[in-house]
């Protein structure tokens, strides 16, 4: 084979190594910056966002349950902690916490520790390393953030049509805020 | 041939090679475990997640959780391996998932829940009519079917998601051992 053959070869393949792992990697950090956006009330951030019931309406993330009553609020943990506190609602409430580059760092459900019963709290203060107040209140967690910007999602099982009004007082009373 | 010419080339041969090669690692790869036409990754949404699963995840199910709490398998064929199509009626036919709460919902080839009158879009743990033994038949159609009716569109592809909400231990321990319901061609049109 001729040099300038090898070297027109060597060239395709470097850039096709190289591309192919520069979008790999852009990929989940360009959709959760996206998706943070869409979703994000408007600009919203450290407050909860209650999503109506989801529809072929709905098309910010792909792959929605239509089973589930979202709340969404958009950390920006970059000026200090938030507090966030979630009620428990039946069969199945789950609260998440996702970094800007899609891994799920933190999840707590209701039925975890013993379970928690209807309107019973799951009370966390999410921060970066190094922000965290030294002394906590009883009954909260302490998290730690892998990145400054994500995502909380809180998950609600809706068992039929007649649960929704029961689930959307319990989110009312869903705080996402700045830690005082 | 110019020299010019002849190096880029060589880039636009990269760019093609790096297109075709994410392509095939975003759809080939689907997932590491099969249980009859469904898959999943035992990695979804986790800490423990590659780039290329943080891509998929991306793509295909942003925002999923860790399989402690969700496990998603995907079908986008039949039991006997053919492409699920709205011009067919297909028989989804099982029992419970071993899960605390299940679900399983059907999609439109963008990933987004296909417009139906009903406004049905998935039938749950809580929502689906039981056979007098418990089981169920759940029947995805565009044409209207007597119960369990889940519509699609004529015309287009479409696929399954059955989410496992907290399931039981043996599921993510053994992902390709999970019980799904078969899904059986009634017929096409």
């Amino acid at each position: 084979m001729n040099r300038r053959l090898v070297q027109w070869l060597a060239v395709a393949v470097g850039v096709a190594i190289a591309l192919h792992v520069a979008i790999v990697w852009a990929v989940p950090r360009v959709i959760m910056s996206v998706a943070i956006k869409r979703i994000g009330n408007e600009g919203a951030l450290n407050a909860f966002t209650h999503s109506p019931r989801t529809t072929h309406e709905f098309r910010a993330v792909v792959r929605p349950s239509p089973d589930l009553a979202y709340s969404i609020c958009v950390l920006d943990l970059s000026d200090g902690p938030v507090t966030i506190e979630v009620p428990a609602s039946d069969p199945y409430t789950s609260l998440a916490l996702y970094s800007s580059i899609t891994d799920n760092y933190f999840v707590r459900n209701n039925r975890q520790d013993g379970g928690l019963a209807e309107g019973e709290t799951i009370r966390l203060i999410v921060g970066r390393a190094g922000d965290m107040p030294s002394s906590l209140p009883e009954g909260v967690e302490a998290v730690i953030s892998p990145t400054a910007k994500g995502l909380a999602l809180v998950r609600r099982v809706i068992e039929n049509e007649d649960a929704m009004p029961r689930l959307d007082a319990l989110r009312k009373s869903s705080v996402c805020a700045r830690a005082s | 041939m110019n020299r010019y010419v002849y190096w880029a080339s060589a880039l636009v041969a990269g760019a093609a090679l790096a297109g075709v090669s994410i392509a095939w690692a975003m759809t080939a790869l689907q997932g590491e475990y099969r249980a009859g036409p469904w898959y999943t990754s035992a990695v979804f949404g986790s800490v423990d997640a590659d780039m290329y699963t943080r891509a998929r995840v991306a793509l295909f199910g942003l925002l999923a959780l860790d399989k402690r709490e969700t496990m998603y398998y995907t079908a986008n064929t039949d039991s006997e391996g053919g492409a699920l199509s709205g011009d067919c009626t297909y028989r989804i036919e099982g029992g419970d998932l071993a899960a605390h709460w299940w679900s399983i919902t059907a999609y439109d080839a963008a990933s987004f829940l296909i417009e139906n009158e009903q406004r049905v879009y998935s039938f749950s743990q809580t929502t689906t009519e039981r056979e007098p033994d418990g089981s169920f038949v759940i029947r995805i159609s565009a044409d209207p079917q007597e119960k369990n009716w889940l519509p699609v569109k004529r015309g287009e592809s479409f696929d399954m998601t059955a989410r496992f909400y907290n399931p039981e231990a043996s599921i993510y321990a053994d992902p390709s051992a999970a019980v799904l319901p078969v899904i059986v061609k009634e017929g096409c049109k």
